[in-house]
């Protein structure tokens, strides 16, 4: 037995330590590396556009951007990557940015309000970028658990219940960390840590300009896709189904009450608030308009309505693609618009 | 959980420490210690499936019992009925129902007369055919007095629910493995190491080729309208080794992982791909299957020992009963009826029995006879394959139809060529250590301990630089 597990040990151990090394060091999504996102931040509040940036997190790097920002801006925008086009360009003589964050939640809304309200430099204007799926209770995402303590806060000031104990944090926390025995990440960290080593310890490229065929974080917060993406055929992508849609519990909006908190927050600090509904594809609403299982989105349309009726909140766009006119060549997929129709949104309100 | 998880990776090592470490003073509780992890690992699917397993267990024990006990043929027929029954109706329910529904108002259909079915939303309790097989296989055994029945309630449970083997088999017969929970186990370094040799080259087989062929597969069948004949060919040809590096490469490590246990199960796979002809396929292939359907189903029909015609029919009858085993499908049924339908020449002029050594025992590569025979063998598999792959029959003759008068010779941007060089190392170490024991016979030819180290470490790299590793289950799950 014990020549059975020195063999082991002579096997698994350096195996276990090179994933380990290489995962950690190479770490391709940035998990381990905060000084990546930090060095994204600066790059940014410094007036540059950022070009090719790509596995970078996302809540770490609006948390960055607000606690060390100079001035305060008029306009912030809060939502997905449905609404990450939203620019300087839609706000005209506005100071603004758009922290909208990828597969965005209710708790991301909430978490970046708090980052703001603790720096004491709320907006005027806050434009919230809400998908359809936002008040369902089994939109599990995790991600913006990078700000539980801003949550946390947050929930204890205006006395609503946590959605999530202190083990779901536990566990995403865990999760973070077991990457790094992980062998698809070490699949990817390996050709990183190869890449910063040889070429380049960044994997992007700062710009004032935007003339680049690749995607683009503005200097204010805002993307721009690649060139291939926005160029590409979107009658040829093949509709599916997407992450908001899928394994949901039909019908079900707990979360509503906390969006009411958030608005009822919004309104003692006597901030403007707007929402911006990102339509669906005309394809995928057709599709779903009538499945009973879909339902949510017609019911979160309504109570959005009911809310800005009662709060006087203006509304810019709308679930539904046809209310707006708008036809397939107006989006880039089936759940994201393009950057001209937003303007025209914009524009009409 | 998955053998290639990463909970399985936690799972057994800590398994192996307390098995050796803790558990090995008392055999009893050795048993019941490898009966609770079992259940552990069957139950991480979904804990109710363990309450079919169980029954399935209590049924089968009490049935043996009474079977050994009575000294009436008629009372001993009636509970080996009662088995077969249970165990059969959990097939028949679970597996089943929906298929027989669908397809008697289908039928019906075609007749004129429209009927609502009624279908079960059942979930398919993963395994089920392996274990309710293998528990099968010991009350016929009992009922025949091949095997005294058991007492042993802790060491019959953990024979019908050993991890390793439990959900894709090999499908392990009583004789040989329950007699195994009777006995210390002692470690033997020798087993540590094959075992640790079986699943490197399980999971290499598993994550490398099945995994990689399976994302090529996938394409072909999902686009197979639009796609063209070679790319149908090769969905065919990588789905050969898809399933074969999936199926072989679980059994692998269902036995290694048996062997760290101080446990011997049977070998499942013999090199199948290098057969001869379809009769030496089937004696390579699934043989734990194979076996249980030829000592339960064709010699109880008569076997070869009855006319020509007779014996035509018994093959029929396996054929189609073993493709309706696969699954609650008409193309599997066809995929069964092809491989029945290629054994009639062989039986016709007895040469079913022709090769019973290994391809090429004396020389290092095969004669061009026998390299003809192979690919003749292994196209007529690969065209079976199609039936078994397709969601629908219409798909396959769609396929089939495709590949042998299509005129669309275009290759995709899909096709990697990596697929056909994986396929090619794996063909290679198989070919090499086919004459061999053991997993990964071409190290018998390395004397020297440092290369056979860096072979060792070299498929290792490959698994873990080349594997897929998005979690694809196992295809033989399903069944």
């Amino acid at each position: 037995m014990r020549k059975f597990l020195r063999l082991l040990f002579i096997f698994c151990f350096p195996l276990i330590l090179i994933i380990i090394s290489v995962n950690y060091f190479g770490d391709e999504a940035n998990l381990y590396n905060n000084k990546y996102t930090e060095d994204l931040a600066d790059a940014i509040m410094n007036g540059n556009n950022v070009i090719g940036v790509k596995n970078f997190n996302d809540r770490l790097l609006q948390k960055y951007i607000i606690q060390h920002h100079k001035t305060k801006f008029d306009v912030i925008v809060i939502g997905s990557s449905r609404s990450m086009l939203i620019g300087s360009e839609n706000f005209k003589n506005k100071s603004i940015f758009n922290h909208s964050v990828t597969s965005a939640s209710l708790e991301d809304l909430i978490c970046l309000t708090e980052l703001y309200e603790s720096k004491g430099q709320l907006p005027k204007t806050i434009v919230l970028g809400i998908d359809p799926w936002i008040f369902n209770e089994n939109h599990k995402q995790e991600r913006w658990m990078e700000l539980y303590e801003q949550y946390n806060r947050f929930c204890e000031r205006q006395k609503i219940k946590s959605s999530t104990k202190f083990i779901d944090y536990l566990n995403f926390k865990a999760n973070v960390y077991r990457e790094l025995l992980s062998l698809s990440y070490f699949q990817k960290s390996y050709k990183k840590l190869i890449y910063s080593i040889f070429i380049s310890k960044n994997t992007y490229q700062i710009s004032r300009t935007l003339d680049s065929p690749n995607q683009i974080k503005k200097t204010d917060g805002s993307i721009q896709y690649s060139f291939a993406y926005r160029k590409h055929d979107y009658e040829k992508r093949e509709i599916k189904e997407v992450n908001g849609f899928k394994n949901l519990s039909f019908n079900t909006y707990g979360k509503k009450n906390d969006f009411i908190h958030l608005i009822e927050f919004y309104k003692s600090k006597n901030i403007e608030v707007v929402f911006f509904l990102t339509p669906l594809s005309p394809r995928l609403y057709e599709q779903i308009k009538l499945d009973e299982r879909y339902s949510f989105v017609q019911n979160t349309n309504e109570f959005l309505r009911t809310i800005s009726e009662s709060n006087s909140i203006p509304i810019i766009g709308s679930f539904d693609p046809f209310k707006l006119n708008l036809n397939s060549n107006d989006f880039y997929d089936d759940l994201h618009l393009r950057k001209e129709s937003i303007d025209k949104l914009f524009r009409s309100n | 959980m998955l053998f290639n998880s990463f909970e399985f990776a936690l799972f057994l090592p800590i398994v192996f420490s307390l098995y050796w470490f803790v558990f090995n003073k008392n055999l009893k509780l050795q048993n019941l210690f490898i009966l609770i992890v079992s259940y552990v690992f069957y139950g991480w699917w979904d804990w109710r499936f363990l309450s079919l397993i169980v029954f399935s267990s209590i049924i089968d024990f009490v049935c043996a019992l009474k079977i050994q006990n009575s000294e009436e043929s008629n009372k001993r027929k009636v509970y080996l009925w009662i088995s077969m029954m249970v165990n059969l109706g959990f097939l028949g329910v679970f597996k089943y129902f929906n298929f027989f529904t669908e397809s008697f108002a289908d039928l019906l259909k075609v007749i004129g007369f429209n009927v609502n079915t009624y279908t079960l939303n059942f979930i398919l309790p993963v395994g089920i055919s392996f274990y309710t097989f293998q528990t099968m296989s010991y009350t016929i055994d009992v009922y025949r007095k091949q095997l005294n029945a058991t007492k042993d309630l802790i060491a019959f449970f953990a024979y019908v629910s050993f991890f390793p083997q439990l959900v894709a088999g090999p499908i392990e017969r009583a004789i040989n493995l329950l007699p195994q929970f009777y006995k210390p186990r002692i470690f033997k370094y020798e087993d540590g190491v094959e075992g640790l040799r079986l699943i490197l080259i399980g999971l290499f087989k598993k994550v490398v080729v099945a995994d990689n062929c399976a994302t090529y597969v996938n394409y072909a069948f999902e686009n197979y309208e639009t796609a063209s004949g070679i790319e149908l060919i090769l969905g065919a040809v990588f789905f050969a080794f898809q399933i074969y590096g999936d199926f072989s490469g679980y059994s692998d490590i269902a036995i290694g992982c048996a062997k760290l246990f101080g446990f011997d199960l049977m070998i499942n796979f013999r090199t199948p791909y290098f057969s001869r002809d379809i009769a030496e396929f089937w004696r390579r292939w699934h043989i734990s299957l194979t076996t249980w359907f030829r000592d339960y189903l064709y010699i109880p029909l008569g076997g070869s020992r009855v006319s020509k015609s007779k014996a035509i029919l018994n093959t029929f009858i396996i054929f189609l009963v073993s493709g309706f085993w696969h699954g609650a499908n008409w193309t599997f049924i066809v995929w069964g009826f092809l491989n029945a339908l290629y054994f009639v020449p062989l039986l016709l002029t007895n040469k079913n029995r022709r090769h019973l050594d290994t391809v090429a025992q004396k020389t290092f590569l095969p004669s061009l006879k026998e390299i003809a025979q192979i690919s003749f063998t292994f196209f007529i598999t690969c065209l079976a394959w199609i039936f078994f792959r397709s969601q629908t029959l219409e798909q396959a003759f769609i396929i089939c139809g495709k590949i042998f008068l299509g005129k669309n010779w275009v290759f995709s941007e899909f096709f990697k060529i990596d697929l056909l060089l994986i396929s090619g190392v794996l063909i290679t170490i198989e070919w090499i250590g086919r004459n061999k024991k053991g997993a990964l016979g071409i190290v018998r030819f390395i004397d020297k301990k440092w290369i056979r180290l860096l072979f060792y470490y070299l498929i290792i790299m490959s698994i873990i630089l080349l594997g897929e590793f998005s979690n694809n289950e196992f295809i033989y799950f399903q069944f």
